[in-house]
């Protein structure tokens, strides 16, 4: 794609504020914070010209730098002057109420551009060394671990289990319909802790490129106690993985579904886990219900915010916190009607969350297909940037550290990359 | 690309034996100022340096800089007493990829601990603030400017 055919999204530009006077509107906030997070909202694609200038060997593509199928190469994500990250599920093709913004050649410039102005320069991020190579099992390493530019992702089931309940499966995720289709392929789900540890030995030998490991799995409820199974797994593959380390401790954020106090205990007990995350993914209660229901079902929302508290207590102030997929709150038909009402409530409960000690992590919400909400209309700029602003707020005036999950040990949420300054 | 800096100034700056040292402007106003050791020239004119330091109120006001435009500004004294005030606007913070590794690698082997970022300075404008040169300077434009036992019989 070369152009734009602004034509195909109606008159949305007259409807809601641009870039520019958003940025001017908050001028406390980072505008590469502000950008990141119209990228994530309105989508990129990629002209002809931006694509020579990826190359394979270097760059990452999704899901591997040997990417590159009939879709063409997908740039996992970009990197902003000042070092910002900028997460992309996908390309912004498939985006149907707002224009996409292109990323272009500009000399030997990546430029990202609207309506043919060039915005700002961009950079494609890099792949890591460990992903041309094989483990002793013959898999290969690119297929187990993914990478952010400082950061190794690991996933530990692919498949979510709230999906084996009709109707249960967060309705803005895509990994119902991914790992659903690797389970239905006969692929191995759960990732193989052994496996894992040799992908990570193989990336700790790249000096200067990862300052952090997170580690997520799609929610398993089995056990003896509901998550039992997922608890017993995290803490296998925590320790498992200490063993690289020289103490045994490591920048690690693990994101979770929210485990009793018992389970919170054994992870704190058992592992040298120094941090913990479990998704609300919305702030209320009637929406959350809607959105998550399976979430609603086995765990409830009251109880997930129980459960975060009782995190805090075991872990400590600034130590925990919860992602929001940000914009969800606002889904025709599930959210609030309006953005100063959506605004309202989620600033309440986030006050109360900040309270016990617990920030909250705005994720830009992409509407990406495979999900129930894939042709959602996520909302504007001015919102999005209005509710980090306020998470940023509220983290300053309760004084608690985010160092877990800022600009560089994660990169996806424009309020914790606020903390920089 | 800056022609601010010249051949001559860049090994100047590029020195071992010159002292460099950094100012800049926090959220709240507050001026800072550091020494750079890491400070040099490259050929394409930028000025470049590392901060190691994560958390440190330099890196917060480099940040700071880069997302509000905000001036930063470093002065430079030559062994043989010549200094120079340069301005500049920060350009690129560079935090990963294969230059960071780079420049991880090189500041581990010279005994440092850690790499937090390398700064990208754009300069605008270069200023000789040599006391020589200023002293002269001054006489010429600003000639009641002395004390009277300078000039008596
Ligand atoms: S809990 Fe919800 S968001 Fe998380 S993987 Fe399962 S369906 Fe997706």
């Amino acid at each position: 794609m070369n152009e734009i055919d602004e034509s195909k999204y109606g008159n949305w530009r007259d409807e809601e504020k641009s870039l520019k006077e958003v940025i001017e509107e908050f001028p406390d906030f980072s505008k590469f914070a502000i950008l990141k997070t119209d990228l994530q909202r309105r989508g990129v694609v990629y002209s002809d010209a931006a694509l020579l200038l990826f190359d394979k060997k270097i760059h990452s593509a999704a899901p591997s730098c040997i990417f590159s199928d009939s879709n063409g190469i997908v740039p996992t994500g970009l990197l902003l002057r000042d070092g910002t990250s900028v997460v992309l599920h996908e390309t912004g093709e498939n985006r149907k109420h707002r224009a996409p913004y292109l990323v272009d050649r500009e000399g030997d410039h990546l430029i990202v551009t609207d309506q043919g102005e060039k915005v700002d320069e961009v950079f494609y991020w890099e792949r890591a060394d460990f992903f041309d190579k094989f483990t002793k099992s013959g898999k290969p390493m690119w297929s187990l671990v993914s990478t952010r530019p400082q950061r190794l992702d690991i996933t530990g089931s692919w498949y979510c289990h709230f999906w084996d309940t009709p109707g249960c499966g967060c309705k803005y995720c895509p990994i119902g319909a991914q790992g659903g289709e690797k389970k239905k392929n006969g692929e191995e789900v759960l990732s193989d802790i052994e496996d894992i540890k040799e992908v990570v030995a193989e990336a700790l030998k790249q000096k200067g490129r990862f300052t952090n490991i997170m580690i997520t799995t799609g929610s398993i409820l089995s056990g003896k106690e509901l998550l039992d199974d997922e608890v017993d797994y995290n803490i296998r593959l925590i320790n498992a993985l200490s063993d690289l380390f020289v103490d045994g401790k490591y920048p690690l954020q693990l994101i979770g579904t929210a485990y009793s106090r018992k389970q919170l205990e054994r992870l704190h007990n058992e592992t040298e886990l120094p941090a913990y995350t479990a998704d609300i993914e919305v702030l209320n209660e009637d929406v959350f219900n809607k959105l998550c229901p399976g979430k609603a079902k086995f765990v409830g929302y009251q109880e997930w915010k129980n459960r975060l508290k009782a995190a805090v207590d075991i872990f400590g102030r600034g130590h925990v916190d919860t992602g929001l997929v940000t914009g969800t709150e606002l889904a025709e038909g599930i959210g609030f009607a309006t953005e100063d009402e959506a605004y309202q409530k989620v600033s309440e409960e986030a006050e109360e969350l900040a309270e016990a000690g617990i920030t909250c992590a705005a994720t830009i919400w992409q509407p990406s297909k495979g999900s129930i909400l894939k042709d959602a209309k996520n909302p504007s700029l001015e919102y999005c940037v209005k509710i980090s602003k306020k998470f940023e707020d509220l983290r300053r005036k309760y004084n608690i550290p985010v160092d877990f999950d800022d600009y560089r040990r994660c990169g996806n949420h424009p309020n914790t990359d606020l903390a920089r300054v | 690309m800056s022609d601010l800096i010249d051949d001559s100034l860049r090994e100047k700056i590029n020195s071992d034996d010159t002292i460099k040292v950094l100012a800049t402007e926090s959220k709240d106003g507050i001026l800072h100022v550091v020494f750079k050791s890491s400070i040099h020239a490259e050929e394409n004119g930028k000025i470049i340096f590392y901060e190691l330091i994560e958390s440190s109120q330099n890196n917060k006001n480099l940040v700071y800089s880069i997302w509000h435009d905000k001036e930063v500004k470093i002065s430079i004294l030559t062994k043989d007493k010549e200094s120079y005030e340069i301005s500049g606007i920060v350009k690129r913070a560079i935090v990963a990829g294969k230059e960071f590794e780079e420049a991880y690698q090189k500041v581990i082997e010279d005994g440092y601990k850690d790499l937090s970022t390398i700064w990208v300075i754009e300069p605008t404008e270069v200023k000789n603030t040599s006391l020589a040169k200023r002293a002269k300077e001054e006489e010429a434009l600003h000639p009641v400017f002395t004390h009277l036992d300078r000039i008596a019989k």
